[in-house]
């Protein structure tokens, strides 16, 4: 029974030897040696592993179980006869644990089936025990372990912390993540030791990042000329343009207009500021697009300009030789313009277009000072270099690091410039390289047990910042103070209200609702005629925005699921139907109480992500919905004898139809009865987060009345949508706004996720079963407080998950 | 630990592990290990990720005497070239696009369905297990266009996504001057890496295993890196093949996806021509480009959801043309560039599939296969059963047989794949 498991290991008792590691290594052989590795094929785990598990527990399987997940084809994928009785790996537990869970559950999906035999109370009550020990012990066995290695395996920096990190040791703004490939998320993020590998490529790609990251920092020989100068647009084809005074252009379409005039030489931080007004807009402002540098990845804004009076803007962004400067008027269409001189529709004039930079802050750049202080590198002696070394060394490593390993690097220095082969630059250079290329530069370095101060200090500014700790932290780290509550609470909040907290809402939202999906399809042109550049662009803003609204007010983790406001713009607004004259700028707007949005899943933005350019598939929802908002993570079938649903977009089928196949196949409903009332949640939304009662269709029916910049559209309105659908536990909803609300019934397994979700985050390591207690604990600790969302980051912070490996 | 007066470096030198340059005319191959002796041998994988419409691709009859279909007929000349199959795919992988695109050439399960794939680590695909038997040979162990490739860790090989960057890695080295100072480089790349290797071994000591493991696998890649760096040194002292024209100009892939693959295509026949590489691979990287037709774009992804829309299949049908066009294109090139008097393609297995059965359905199984050349005997429809699928991997490994590989697994297959016999020379 599960106390053989149990004699097996006394993990307390382990804690505080010394050496733990070896101890539980011989241990972890021992347990592998005590258990079946594997159970072949139809054959039962081997006599004397569990004799509880022989004699009472396989037997009650086998009269109840067996016959339906059993030999080789068992229902639902999961195969009982086989399962082997072993706690430890997280695979078989889970499976074990969703065994006890399902058996005389009162849900809907209890097993077994209401008109299959039932066990008796008793075995009921023995598999329930057996099991649950069983997890017990695992899970202490698993703490053991911990103790001695740590939750978190050690890892390298990700590609975005390592852009990040070389931003702000060297004080260069390059975007060297290209270089690197990229990196495989495990457990839904991309900071997992486990999925962080290390490569012969990475190495090859590293060297290349620390060469272009130092020639980027040591920028030498006199200060490049900068430009200033006031561009105009000229005479051009296309796009179409009308002179309407002195050098003043007006353009009548969206297509963007390029200013020829601006060539630029040096890379750099340029200004760039537009003076521009609506034309022909009736006395309206428009919105103009203003956008500049590498065009795969261009810094862009968008813009309000009154009407027939100038507005000057202005942004600043990073250009390379040859990137240009394109501006374009928002929402006026493709349009054919037959009269381009006679032409009275709306316009946007640019009167003119004024550039300067390269922008330098000082003369050599910050980054160069940071690096070399007032050193001439073409004069440097080799005693210059080796300090130069010295101090950066330790900063790199973000720790104090001791002589002899500095010396190496000292030693490499001294060795090239003695053959002969490098000049003192040349070899410092290299040696800098080195440094940038080191394991200890590129793996986070924490031990067992409490994180020493700079562990923390590092751990803390990668989960806030991913990037390196400031020099405060390091400071208090020297100190030894940055480990008190007080001081890490202090410290938290000063790294949330720092520019590069914008890096927590992008990368956790990104990867959590997966944001950074955006791009994966491109909307139906016909379909969703509407959906464009400003639209995306304002709807990957919303959550963001929201996110870090939440945070700085301490708003209810609760308003992730409802809430009765969100971050808009004009744009955003307009595609939610919210009425009121709003800027391109965000904004918090009070949203309507008949609106239909607050909180994440109703974001145009997760419903993109969660549907591709043509359908939405509430199955895909569902699960979607499952895993990151209800704490339900399937457990996929890996052999789906149903096949999939094929879409229809001729109009005549409805979704819902073709699901009711699978909730009708005994083997398919257990799940879809899960999965698919989440997604039918959603279903008044389109791919492109527009709200619908209609299914928009292709096929040979009326076009829909809807005109986009005064053209009909191609599609037509095709079967009605019907919402609503029934949950697990009976509970009936008619749309998105009750089924809000049945969450909110029960926010616990939502701010669970959540929490869990920030925990990988911010460790870097899945959570285990082991984890539950800790987890128990902040979640405690919030739900006393007032549920906040910063409530719930300082709760983190100040946890053992946090503060130990 | 004591100071290594021995560097790393050097013992890899003196343990003979720094290879050997071929021979100018490498008619006598380089003996590897476990490498049979043979003449040139080559592999060109190509994916086309969006599938093709089954009706259109798949014949009805098996054996040689099948009639064309519509794809297979842009085909015809090289009828006895190439082998079509079905009923093959790889078990066990998820209906989602990403997911399967990277398994397409390593056979590693992933659990899952469409949008949700289960956490899986990846295998090592054809081509590099292949290179690290037979990569030395040439300048290049493998090439890769796009993303297709992963290492025996499972670690991705970003692949090249311009045709400039092809070109210049082929056939441009600079004038003298940048010659010495890209020799130059990789020599300090060296000696940068021979001294953080040995940090890492220092580092090591005191780690519990599980951290140890992760400094280990910096070590261990780093040896990699080491001799890939001082395999590229040895090559720097020959030089590149003189290029035939002018280094192509780049085009976009996202708006003209067919002549970007066409562009690659040539670059690919003049690298095998060289002999820059042995083992290629193409991810033709359609997800998300908008092939200018008939006036209208339209995205190649949405059309590929057809729904069954008549017109959509039409237009779907008619991009997929294109894409057999570029296929016939580059089968054309391969047959008309001969080595040794032999056309190309008979020294160059040509792999085309892709990674879903259905791209309305997003099926993995049922894949549309197709292998040309090699060598093979050709010319027929080998058909294998459609409710339960052959594995795929059987294919690899004769693939890997041939390229002189003595294994007899691969991935999910539990040998050559029946029926594909070695034609009689």
């Amino acid at each position: 029974m599960g106390r053989l498991l149990q004699n097996r290991v006394r993990p307390t008792a382990l804690a505080g030897t010394t050496c733990h590691w070896r101890f539980v290594l011989s241990l972890a052989w021992f347990l592998i040696g005590g258990l079946p590795a594997a159970v072949g094929a139809g054959e039962a785990p081997k006599e004397g592993v569990d004799a509880t598990y022989t004699h009472r527990i396989r037997p009650i399987l086998q009269k109840y179980c067996f016959a339906c997940h059993g030999g080789t084809k068992p229902k639902g994928d999961l195969r009982l006869d086989t399962l082997v009785p072993d706690f430890r790996t997280s695979k078989t537990a889970t499976t074990w644990k969703e065994v006890r869970d399902r058996v005389a559950g009162q849900t809907a999906d209890a097993m077994p089936p209401k008109e299959k035999p039932q066990p008796s109370a008793e075995e009921v009550k023995a598999l329930r025990d057996w099991i649950g020990t069983g997890l017990t012990a695992a899970a202490a066995a698993d703490a053991a372990s911990q103790a001695a290695e740590g939750r978190a395996q050690m890892r390298r920096l990700n590609r975005v912390e390592h852009n990040n990190t070389l931003r702000d040791l060297l004080g260069i703004s390059v975007d060297l993540k290209p270089l690197l490939p990229e990196d495989e998320a495990i457990a839904g993020f991309d900071n997992v030791g486990a999925g962080l590998q290390i490569t012969r490529i990475h190495h090859e790609r590293y060297l290349e990042a620390a060469e272009a990251a130092l020639n980027a920092a040591i920028v030498q020989g006199a200060q490049p000329k900068s430009i200033k100068a006031r561009l105009t647009y000229q005479k051009a084809d296309y796009p179409p343009r009308r002179l309407v005074k002195d050098d003043t252009w007006a353009f009548f379409i969206s297509a963007p207009a390029e200013v020829r005039q601006f060539r630029p030489t040096a890379g750099g931080r340029y200004r760039i500021r537009v003076s521009a007004y609506a034309y022909q807009n009736q006395g309206r402002p428009m919105v103009m697009h203003v956008s500049a540098g590498d065009p795969a990845a261009p810094d862009e804004k968008y813009f309000a300009v009154a009407a027939d009076k100038p507005t000057v803007v202005e942004l600043t962004a990073r250009v390379s030789p040859r990137n240009s400067i394109q501006i374009a008027p928002y929402g006026l269409g493709l349009i054919y313009i037959r009269d381009l001189a006679n032409y009275q529709g709306p316009g946007l004039a640019v009167e003119w277009v004024e550039v300067e930079g390269p922008l330098w802050d000082s003369w050599p750049p910050e980054s160069y000072q940071r690096l070399l202080g007032k050193l001439d590198l073409k004069k440097a002696s080799l005693t210059d270099a080796e300090q130069v070394l010295r101090d950066f060394v330790p900063r790199a490593f973000r720790r104090p690091v001791p002589d002899a390993k500095v010396n190496k690097y000292i030693e490499f220095l001294r060795g090239k410039v003695a053959n002969g082969s490098s000049s003192v630059e040349e070899a410092l250079r290299q040696a800098l390289m080195a440094v940038l290329c080191a394991p200890d530069f590129l793996l986070l370095y924490e031990t067992p047990g409490p994180l020493n101060d700079f562990a923390l200090a590092a751990r803390l500014s990668y989960f806030l910042w991913r990037s390196m700790p400031d020099q405060p932290l390091l400071d208090l780290a020297a100190q030894k103070k940055l480990r008190s509550p007080e001081e890490l609470r202090r410290q938290v909040e000063r790294l949330l209200q720092d520019p590069r907290a914008a890096a927590f809402a992008e990368n956790f939202l990104g990867q959590w609702l997966g944001l950074r999906q955006i791009d994966a399809t491109t909307p139906d042109r016909v379909l969703y005629p509407e959906f464009d550049n400003y639209l995306k662009y304002s709807m990957l803003k919303e959550p963001q925005l929201f996110f870090e609204e939440m945070l700085k007010n301490d708003l209810k983790i609760q308003c992730l699921i409802d809430s009765d406001f969100s971050m808009l713009n004009d744009r955003l607004a307009r595609h939610y139907g919210i009425e009121g004259a709003l800027g391109p700028e965000f904004r918090k707007v009070k949203l309507p109480s008949d609106c239909r949005r607050g909180g994440v899943l109703t974001m145009a933005a997760v419903l993109k992500i969660t549907a591709n350019g043509t359908v939405t598939s509430p199955v895909l929802r569902g699960a979607w919905v499952l895993n990151n908002i209800m704490g339900q993570p399937l457990q996929l079938p890996s052999d789906l004898t149903v096949p999939a649903v094929e879409p229809d977009i001729r109009g005549a089928v409805n979704i819902r139809d073709q699901l009711a196949k699978h909730r009708t196949v005994a083997q398919c409903a257990s799940c879809h009865q899960k999965i698919d009332p989440p997604g039918f949640a959603l279903e008044n939304f389109d791919p492109i987060g527009g709200y619908r009662t209609k299914y928009r269709a292709l096929g040979k029916y009326p076009k829909a009345n809807v005109k986009i910049y005064d053209k009909p559209v191609m599609y037509s309105d095709g079967l009605a949508v019907e919402a609503g659908d029934i949950m697990p536990n009976g509970k009936r909803f008619k749309d998105s706004d009750e089924f809000k609300k049945l969450l909110l019934e029960d926010s616990g397994p939502f701010i669970r996720t959540l929490a869990e979700k920030l925990v990988v985050y911010a460790t870097g390591n899945p959570v285990r079963p082991s984890d539950r207690a800790a987890v128990d604990g902040i979640l405690q600790r919030v739900r006393d407080k007032n549920d906040g969302l910063r409530t719930l980051v300082h709760e983190l912070v100040q946890s053992e998950l946090f503060l130990s490996k | 630990m004591p100071k290594h007066s021995f560097t790393r470096r050097r013992f890899l030198k003196t343990a003979g592990v720094t290879l050997a340059l071929p021979l100018l005319e490498a008619t006598a191959p380089a003996a590897g290990v476990g490498v049979s002796a043979l003449a040139r041998r080559r592999m060109l994988a190509i994916l086309y990720p969006l599938s093709f419409l089954p009706a259109n691709f798949f014949p009805e009859q098996a054996g040689p005497d099948y009639a064309l279909t519509r794809y297979l007929k842009f085909l015809e000349p090289f009828r006895r070239d190439f082998t079509v199959f079905s009923g093959l795919s790889h078990p066990r992988v998820a209906q989602s696009h990403y997911e399967s695109e990277n398994v397409f050439l390593t056979g590693c399960p992933v659990a899952g369905t469409i949008g949700a794939a289960a956490a899986y680590r990846n295998t090592v695909s054809l081509d590099q297990l292949a290179a690290a038997h037979i990569g030395s040979q040439t300048r290049f162990p493998t090439l890769n266009v796009g993303n297709l490739s992963f290492l025996p860790s499972g670690g991705r090989v970003p692949g090249m996504t311009k045709p400039s960057e092809f070109f210049a890695k082929l056939f441009l080295s600079g004038n003298e001057q940048q010659k010495q100072a890209h020799k130059r480089r990789l020599q300090n790349g060296q000696s940068i890496l021979d001294l953080v290797g040995d940090q890492a071994r220092d580092l090591k000591r005191g780690l519990p295993p599980r951290d140890g493991d992760k400094v280990e696998e910096y070590f261990s890649s780093l040896r990699d890196a080491e001799k890939r760096l001082s395999t590229m040194l040895e090559w720097e002292d020959r030089p590149k093949p003189k290029p035939d024209g002018p280094a192509p100009q780049d085009v976009s892939q996202r708006d003209k996806p067919f002549e970007y693959l066409r562009l690659t295509y040539d670059l690919i026949v003049l690298a095998l021509r060289h002999d820059s590489s042995r083992l290629i691979t193409v991810h033709a990287g359609f997800m998300g480009t908008y092939p200018i037709f008939n006036g209208s774009t339209i995205d190649y992804h949405n059309l590929s959801h057809h729904g069954k829309l008549p017109e959509n299949l039409d237009k779907l049908s008619r991009l997929e043309d294109e894409s057999m066009t570029a296929f016939a294109h580059l089968m054309t090139k391969l047959s008309e560039t001969k080595e040794e008097g032999e056309p190309l393609l008979n020294r160059t297995m040509v792999l085309l599939g892709s990674n879903l059965g259905n791209s309305n359905t997003h099926e993995t199984t049922n894949l549309p296969i197709l292998l040309a050349g090699g060598g093979f005997k050709h010319g027929q429809h080998l058909a294998f059963s459609r409710e339960n699928n052959t594995p795929l991997c059987n294919l690899y490994v004769s693939m890997l047989q041939r390229l002189g590989l003595e294994i007899s697994s691969f991935g999910s297959s539990k040998g050559t794949l029946k029926g594909l016999e070695v034609a009689s020379t």
